[in-house]
């Protein structure tokens, strides 16, 4: 179909005001916080899942691409129109539809932003688990998209373990729905394969997501080393005795002085590496918890260990790790965050060998990262006007996830695979594996229309 | 014919792992469907194998553990080879610093819970349900504490680990620890091709291509053979105990369970029951409960100052909510009554073996309106049952203890699966059989009704398995 035809029907199906196609608009659409470009046809903003059913059953009929689209932030290029065709922007599909406190859920559309939700369940005593670092800014439909993660996700896992149902459009434009309030429904669990599937098996157009009591009591804790390893070592001994924190994260010395220039949250300049140390839940037995892991800390050789004592302390404590990626663009203007994961064990050896890796290829790595789960964020600094460094840049990337999948961990934590990962796939998965991925695609969309290109190697 | 395949079977497994002889064929039937020979494979090259020759020669096969959920689903449309995971019985890793244990999926559950204990006082089940112990390397380098599964599934005395996990199986625990497909991060099955693909890892996050682990978790063995899973643990809990309170009907009862879930305690289950589970559960208690109609056990799992605190806590609350007893048991105590628990159905199943479970799910308010409908719908066929809610997480497990062969009770069973189907549907659930005798399952609606998305669940099925070897018509909606 012609371009110009297409934008014609779009605007048959959707306010044409919302049917954008000028120059500046396309480009708009064709990049995400990825290093990756692409450029589509046409961008439409839908009002309704009855308006998308029926851009998506267009596009099936006409054998064109479409591409579903949040805030834009994530991280490996999977909003990316790399084969052009429709994108789907989510911007007006941004309203709560309902807050069911007593079945501890809520029902939104895709657009609506993250610590939106969150601020407005807060209110009733309410949260909504998983906290992604973008959440100002991401949207719910591109958390349950990518399944992200956030720094919480050590006590309450990730997202797909607090999405109860989805509503969602198929290839050919039918809208169904999967899993709901009532949990643990009979059949397959389409729900946990869909998140996490970058739009390509289908589009989102509703989400019920599961409500937890605020906790009760919630105690942050700074420690400081001196050594990376001793940090390290600090996080496993921790859970060890028994305690599993809702937050384990660190930051290492390249990380925390870019901060330090932006946010001035108090870290010493000459220390190794910094951990933040979060207890949450009843408040019974919390003091003790905290004096166990004071001295878990000391005989790990803390230099020093503080403790928030109201909010806004603890807000100063977080604010560090919160401004982290863009604390550090004050070193470099650029910068690739990888997201290999290993277990939590492996974390000294692993990081010794990233930062070997940083040093051989000649380029600047800070590490910030959640520490708990073994989900590593190394943020390999660079100027993208420089040719030769972005090309080492490329390299080191992939030399770190071969690390970490070596390591027995995995080449994405939270951020997907979409189209910066697919060559590191075979790091992870068999042939076989691939093509077992390969078959679920081909149930859901057999005409490859939705998000095309994306996730799964083509067949070597 | 058989004769040929029954060699081929041999080459792979080896003579003795190949039986046909009719004691073993009859106890592997699958509802009432005998397989011409059941197969017993030792790891997972041997079950791809055996599918390879099945994809060969258009075999259908149903894998099978203990056998503890082989009565849920429909009767297979056909049926060649029962592929038995005896003896995928491998504790492959028992990683404590990183939280996570990989086993094949023929070990007991009850076995990965004591191998995880340091000291038998310190295990997450009770003493003395130790079972085999099994050939392992346990590489644990946690000294004092130990840790566990966090789940608490039906038959948890014989269940295997790749039975719960295929069935998605769970029990009153789900309130704080969630469901087996939370726990999951990783598995090794055998595909319907034949192939041994790999998903998920040791790590808590992965977003590394499709979570099939997901698709895989409660598919019944219709997809592939889960011969391997790598499970997310926790430390044990510092303290135990449950505290279990009787009400003169379900308005105390609920009014009580709703404070519950006005505060901020969190308790690990929440379990309301009606008085003949009761009277199952507590034998010991049997004149306390005399004029009970309904009880309350909140199980407390956590650190002791907390555990202390919603023991008081829940006490005052439920004086408040007009409750006649209270019974307090400690550590060893709370492990056998949720032990007794969890194993209700198999020691129903000692003098009623036609035992009817029905399990029903809603969303978590509608608990009161589920259980009205079921007294009012059961009341009218005179039938004893045994009625338990996982109150906050929506599920309702009812059992009828039936006597043998007595086909009077059919058409009222019949008619409150038809009705309590319409009360869950109503309010946005479903109803599954759990399990029931065949000529009774032909006149239920075994997998409740089927939902919009069954469309795209039947294009899973026959992309992943066109020929349809795995468990063949035994799935929701005739998958």
């Amino acid at each position: 179909m012609h371009t110009q035809e297409l934008i014609t029907r779009l605007k048959e199906i959707i306010d044409p005001d919302y049917v954008l196609s000028s120059e500046m608009d396309l480009t708009l659409y064709g990049y995400d916080a990825s290093l990756e470009k692409g450029r589509p046809d046409a961008v439409v903003i839908p009002d309704s899942t009855e308006e998308v059913s029926k851009v998506v059953s267009l596009a099936h009929r006409e054998g064109i691409p479409v591409v579903a689209r949040g805030s834009g932030t994530n991280l490996s290029g999977g909003t990316i129109p790399t084969k052009g065709g429709i994108v789907i922007h989510f911007s007006k599909m941004n309203r709560i539809l309902e807050v069911d406190i007593p079945n501890r859920c809520v029902t939104v559309e895709p657009g609506v932003i993250t610590l939106d939700l969150q601020n407005q369940v807060l209110k009733q005593g309410f949260i909504y688990a998983p906290d992604p670092a973008s959440q100002k800014v991401s949207t719910l439909g591109g958390n349950v998209g990518e399944n992200s993660g956030g720094p919480h996700c050590l006590k309450y896992g990730v997202t797909t373990n607090h999405v109860l149902g989805l509503e969602a459009v198929l290839d050919d434009g039918t809208v169904i729905r999967t899993g709901g309030k009532a949990r643990d429904c009979p059949g397959y669990d389409l729900t946990g394969l869909l998140i996490g599937s970058e739009g390509t098996l289908c589009i989102v157009t509703k989400m019920i997501l599961r409500l937890l009591r605020a906790p009760e009591a919630v105690k942050t804790m700074l420690a400081i080393y001196d050594t990376i390893e001793d940090a390290s070592n600090t996080v496993s001994a921790i859970i060890a005795e028994g305690i599993v924190p809702a937050t384990l994260e660190m930051m290492d010395n390249v990380v925390m002085i870019a901060v330090e220039e932006s946010v001035r949250a108090g870290y010493p300049l000459d220390a190794a590496a910094v951990l933040i140390i979060e207890l949450d839940g009843m408040s019974d037995g919390m003091e003790r918890q905290t004096r166990k892991i004071f001295e878990i800390c000391k005989r790990h050789n803390v230099r020093d260990i503080q403790e928030a004592k109201d909010d806004a302390e603890r807000a100063r404590l977080w604010a560090g790790r919160k401004g982290a990626f863009g604390a550090v663009t004050r070193l470099k203007p650029s910068y690739m965050v990888c997201d290999g994961t290993v277990p939590r064990t492996k974390l000294p050896e692993v990081l010794r060998k990233v930062l070997e890796t940083g040093k051989k290829n000649d380029v600047l790595i800070g590490n910030v990262f959640h520490a708990g789960d073994g989900n590593l964020h190394p943020l390999i600094l660079f100027d993208e006007r420089n040719k030769d460094e972005l090309e080492r840049v490329h390299k080191v990337t992939s030399e770190i996830l071969k690390i970490c999948a070596d390591a027995g961990g995995t080449i994405s934590g939270e951020h997907g695979i979409g189209i910066e990962k697919l060559k590191e796939m075979t790091f992870v998965f068999t042939e076989s594996d691939l093509e077992a991925m390969r078959r679920v695609k081909r149930a859901f969309d057999p005409e490859n229309i939705l998000n095309p290109g994306k996730v799964i190697p083509e067949q070597g | 014919m058989n004769t040929n395949r029954l060699k081929s079977l041999q080459v792979i497994v080896g003579n003795e792992n190949v039986k046909n002889d009719s004691g073993t064929i009859s106890a592997h039937a699958v509802d009432g469907v005998a397989p011409w020979a059941v197969v017993f494979p030792e790891s997972v090259d041997q079950v791809s194998g055996i599918v390879r020759l099945a994809r060969e020669e258009d075999l259908a096969l149903v894998p099978h553990g203990s056998g503890s959920k082989m009565g849920k689903g429909n009767p297979p449309s056909r049926l060649d080879l029962v592929v038995s995971t005896t003896r995928l019985n491998r504790i492959v890793d028992m990683d404590t610093a990183n939280l996570t244990a990989t086993v094949q999926a023929g070990v007991k559950f009850k076995d990965i819970q004591a191998a995880l204990a340091p000291l038998e006082n310190r295990c997450y089940l009770p003493a003395g349900t130790r079972g085999t112990i099994i050939d392992q390397e346990v590489c644990s380098n946690r000294e004092n504490t130990g840790c566990f599964i966090p789940m608490w599934p039906e038959c948890s005395d014989s269940a295997t680990i790749g039975g719960i996990i295929a069935a998605n199986s769970s029990g009153p625990t789900q309130l704080i620890y969630g469901l087996p497909r939370d726990m999951v991060l990783g598995i090794r099955y055998v595909a319907p091709n034949g192939e041994i693909i790999g998903m998920g890892g040791k790590t808590v996050k992965n977003v590394s291509g499709y979570d099939i682990c997901k698709l895989m978790i409660g598919s019944m063995g219709s997809l592939g053979m889960l011969c391997e899973m790598t499970l997310r643990l926790l430390p044990l809990p510092e303290s135990l105990g449950t505290c279990i309170f009787t009400f003169p009907d379900l308005k105390t009862a609920s009014d009580f369970v709703d404070r519950i879930f006005q505060t901020r305690l969190l308790p690990a289950a929440v379990e309301l029951m009606n008085r003949r589970a009761c009277e199952y559960l507590i034998p010991e208690q049997a004149s306390a409960i005399e004029n009970t109609e309904y009880a309350v056990a909140v199980a407390l799992e956590g650190f002791e100052e907390a555990v202390n605190r919603m023991k008081s806590e829940t006490r005052e609350m439920a004086l408040e909510s007009s409750a006649e007893k209270d019974f307090y048991l400690g550590t060893d105590a709370h492990r056998r009554f949720w032990n007794t628990y969890s194993n209700l159905v198999p020691s129903l199943s000692d003098p009623y073996p036609d035992t009817v479970s029905f399990r029903l799910n809603y969303p978590i308010s509608g608990y009161t309106k589920v259980v009205e409908s079921a007294e009012s719908v059961i009341k009218q066929t005179r039938l004893d049952y045994l009625l338990l809610v996982h109150a906050g997480s929506g599920i309702t497990m009812i059992h009828f203890p039936v006597d043998p062969g007595d086909q009077g009770v059919f058409d009222g069973l019949t008619s409150i699966n038809k009705k309590l189907l319409g009360t869950c549907e109503n309010i946005g659930g479903n109803m599954v059989v759990e399990r029931a005798g065949l000529s009774l399952k032909e006149k239920l609606k075994v997998w409740g009704l089927p939902r919009t998305d069954m469309v795209i669940m039947k294009r899973i099925k026959q992309q992943i398995d066109p020929s349809g070897l795995f468990c063949p018509g035994r799935f929701v909606g005739g998958i």
